[in-house]
């Protein structure tokens, strides 16, 4: 049976006025109990004290008992008389016969207490008159040596208790009354306050399908308990998606920065991060303090005017973004921006690869065409002109020829089908062999050529592979360096593994602009001067393709005070100790 | 709550103070970085851009200064506030000055890209790098409070000043092996010089972030002591 709000809180308000009342009446009661029992203490103090006084005063006939009847009625308490022995000697309760039948002394503790003390008193149960009464003892003088007095009267606080009882049940009544109604109204202003609430929750568990779980009906009203549950549900769900939200914002590529309506940070994601070299908690900050990109700045205040707005831009550090903002509303202003590099190079190379091997194939075939012409137009009857026209032929179909066969030597590696049958080679006897290949070249120049190779340096590679290497580079060496100059070959070993060869020039050096894109295809760092020289555009770009097939590295440099290191480096062949002790030494040496 | 709005509006002319300043150091590291670009690839049309955006800078210069003196004027601003005035007023000047030498290298890419070809030192482009991240490096202590950011802008200062002196000794002796390109070195030689240049103003730009944040002047340490003992002498 459940009770109710109001039915609850009635009762407890009537247990509490009921101990509440019950606890006063029992304070009350005891109280006037104590005050009743003292002050007739006093009264019958006075009372034996009075009987003194009378037996100082009383004729000489008078017998002791008459004087405590006569006293009684003056007091209108019990009157007794008894010598300093307790033998009783005067009644007013007492007839004298019975006096004179009374033989023994008395044994009241108060008689007994009194004839060595002066005063005592004592309540006890009388149990003839059902009542509790007071004995008060004095030791008073009289004419024939000292007595004692002793007065006594019925305690009766029956009739103080029964007063003190009805008024606490009247006082209880009229509290329960008044609380009863207080509550009703308190009560009522509760439950207007709450049936909305109550109302709405029953709306939200009626529209709601709990999926057959009941609610537990000892967890409060059903429908608050429905709505608890559902909140804790919805609040799961909600922390998942955001969870899910933030999964996907950090391994996004894009980079990501959303800002609130205050302009400020308020979500990245680690794309952005790594970017736009965000500071450590770009959260919170404007969009200046985190990226001090004018142009990211500008495109979000484009934005934040309405729209989609889009950039390309670089970013000072070198990465060109492609950067999108957004205005959501009053939400705020998301910025996406994606690493356009790579594609913007590729793209390049892609745009300059097509011009560039148009442009090679087209120089040969025209000098070969318009030669054939010219030799079929007559030039065929003069033997000396037809020589030479023919030699040009030669020469051109030459070139034609070898760009094709690069071409194809690097379409042929790129497709893993170049037949790589790496070996150990020697690279001290590898770098002779090749420069007594191409020092014919350096001997027209008069170019002094060095050699620096460490003894006993091995390298794991393709010897055909390798040769290639080291005359597509020796050659570039000859071909850039002036008349006179010089070029260098040295080899040592970098680290435990590897190998490092150099060739180093004294030519003019390359733009640090074309370092990075001087292994392209066809790309020439100063065109007009490297097609002079008689070059395919394509001997580092094969250089670069071999390199990579062996798993090594490649790469220029340049040299102090001019002129370019070209190096690669190849797994070395030998134990591993040996040349850690060199590069040891190397370092020491340094 | 007279007072309140006063010292609202305060911190928003402060914050938009600040806004301002880093903007106008965003198109200075932005210029250090196209003009090297425009210098190593010669790329004509983005050194014409980039002396463009000079203009944006001196207004910049001249914009802030004047909200500087508004500020003062109004508000008379203490103790970190008026450091952070008194510094903005200081860091413009550096900045446009960086500006300016971003143009003078923009100019002589220019003249090079017309030239005869000649390879740009190598030291170059890392003297542009390091310079931009010494300007990067004070902006940043600045905007994150961080001096000792702006210390490690003035311990770096040395390793630029080392590229310009490897520069200048590779120019003389290019100079020598090539005299018909000594036109060409020279200009190269003098763009190491400006970049130099901007590594010293990025240490200016350092020092002023550090009296902002520590409260304490650390230029020109040989006067400090003199004035320092200067103070005591006048307070005993």
């Amino acid at each position: 049976m459940s009770l109710g709000i109001r039915g609850k809180l009635l009762l407890l308000s009537a247990l509490a006025i009921a101990l509440l009342v019950g606890a006063a009446g029992f304070f009350v009661e005891s109280t006037v109990e104590d005050t009743l029992q003292t002050r007739l203490e006093h009264e019958l103090q006075r009372h034996a004290k009075a009987v003194g006084v009378m037996l100082e005063t009383a004729a000489a006939g008078d017998s002791l008992d008459d004087v405590a009847d006569r006293a009684a009625e003056a007091t209108s308490a019990e009157i007794a008389i008894f010598d300093l022995a307790g033998r009783t000697l005067g009644s007013s309760s007492l007839a004298p016969i019975e006096l004179e039948q009374l033989g023994t002394a008395s044994s009241d503790p108060e008689v007994l207490a009194a004839a060595s003390s002066e005063t005592s008193s004592a309540l006890r149960y009388d149990d003839a008159r059902e009542l509790t009464v007071m004995f008060v003892a004095r030791k008073v003088a009289a004419p024939r040596g000292a007595v004692i007095a002793r007065a006594a009267a019925p305690l009766n606080t029956a009739h103080a208790r029964g007063a003190i009882r009805g008024t606490a049940v009247v006082a209880g009544l009229v509290g329960a009354v008044v609380v009863g109604l207080l509550l009703f109204a308190v009560g009522s202003q509760v439950e207007r306050v709450l049936q909305p609430v109550v109302s709405s929750a029953a709306a939200v568990k009626a529209a709601e399908t709990l999926d057959g779980e009941e609610p537990d009906a000892d967890d409060g009203p059903p429908s608050l308990r429905s709505v608890a549950v559902e909140l804790e549900r919805t609040v799961g769900t909600l922390s998942s998606e955001r969870n899910q939200f933030e999964a996907v914002l950090q391994t996004m590529e894009q980079a990501v920065i959303v800002l609130g309506p205050d302009q400020r940070i308020s979500t990245v994601n680690r794309a952005a991060h790594t970017l736009l070299s965000l500071p450590e908690r770009p959260v919170g900050r404007t969009l200046l303090e985190a990226v001090r990109v004018p142009r990211l700045k500008q495109l979000a205040e484009e934005a934040a005017e309405g729209g989609t707005h889009s950039d390309e831009f670089d970013l000072p550090g070198g990465r060109r973004i492609d950067a999108r903002a957004t205005q959501q509303g009053d939400e705020g202003l998301v910025l996406v921006a994606q690493d356009v590099t790579e594609i913007r190079r590729l793209e390049r190379v892609r745009r300059d690869f097509v011009a560039n091997v148009s442009h090679e194939l087209r120089t040969p075939i025209s000098v070969v065409k318009a030669n054939t012409e010219t030799l079929l137009d007559g030039g065929l009857d003069d033997p000396k002109v037809g020589r030479m026209f023919v030699e040009a032929i030669h020469r051109h179909a030459d070139r034609l020829g070898r760009i094709v066969n690069d071409l194809l030597d690097i379409s042929r590696i790129e497709a893993g089908r170049y037949p790589l049958n790496p070996g150990r080679i020697n690279v001290g006897e590898i770098v002779d062999h090749v420069l007594d290949l191409v020092e014919v070249d350096a001997q027209k120049k008069k170019i002094s050529v060095s050699v620096s190779v460490e003894p006993d340096l091995a390298v794991i590679a393709d010897r055909k592979a390798m040769e290639h290497i080291l005359i597509n580079l020796t050659s570039n060496a000859f071909k850039y360096t002036q008349d006179g100059g010089s070029v260098e070959v040295t080899a040592f070993a970098a680290d435990a593994d590897h190998v490092r060869i150099e060739v180093l020039d004294d030519g003019p050096g390359i733009d640090p602009a074309h370092r990075g894109r001087i292994f392209e295809r066809f790309f020439r760092a100063d065109s007009g001067r490297s097609r002079d020289m008689g070059g395919t555009g394509l001997g580092l770009s094969i250089v670069k393709h071999l390199v990579d097939a062996h798993d090594g590295e490649v790469g220029v440099d340049p040299r102090s005070p001019r002129g370019s290191v070209f190096w690669f480096m190849l797994t070395s062949d030998g134990d591993a100790s040996a040349n850690e002790a060199r590069v040891a030494s190397a370092t020491a040496e340094k | 709550m007279a007072l309140t709005q006063t010292a609202r509006k305060f911190e928003a002319e402060l914050a938009s103070l600040r806004e301002e300043l880093l903007l106008m150091a965003g198109r200075v590291e932005e210029m250090i970085h196209r003009a090297g670009r425009a210098l190593v690839e010669r790329d004509i049309k983005l050194a014409h851009e980039t002396m463009a955006l000079d203009r944006a800078v001196n207004r910049a210069e001249v914009e802030i200064d004047e909200r500087c003196l508004v500020i003062l004027a109004r508000h008379q601003p203490l103790a970190s506030d008026l450091r952070f005035v008194t510094l903005a007023m200081k860091m413009v000047t550096d900045l446009e000055r960086i500006a300016d030498l971003a143009v003078n290298i923009c100019e002589r890419a220019i003249d090079l890209s017309r030239a005869d070809r000649i390879v740009v030192h190598a030291d170059i482009p890392v003297m542009t790098r390091l310079v931009q991240e010494q300007v990067a490096g004070s902006i940043d202590a600045f905007v994150n409070g961080d001096s000792s950011k702006a210390w490690e802008v003035l311990d770096n200062d040395d390793e630029v000043d080392d590229l310009y002196h490897r520069v200048f000794e590779d120019s003389l002796e290019r100079m020598r092996l090539a005299p018909d390109k000594v036109h060409q070195l020279i200009h190269i030689q003098s763009v190491a010089k400006w970049l130099e240049r901007m590594g010293d103003h990025s240490t200016n730009l350092a020092e002023l972030v550090i009296f902002m944040l520590e409260g304490r002047d650390i230029r020109h340490p040989e006067h400090q002591s003199a004035k320092i003992a200067g103070n005591k002498i006048a307070s005993e």
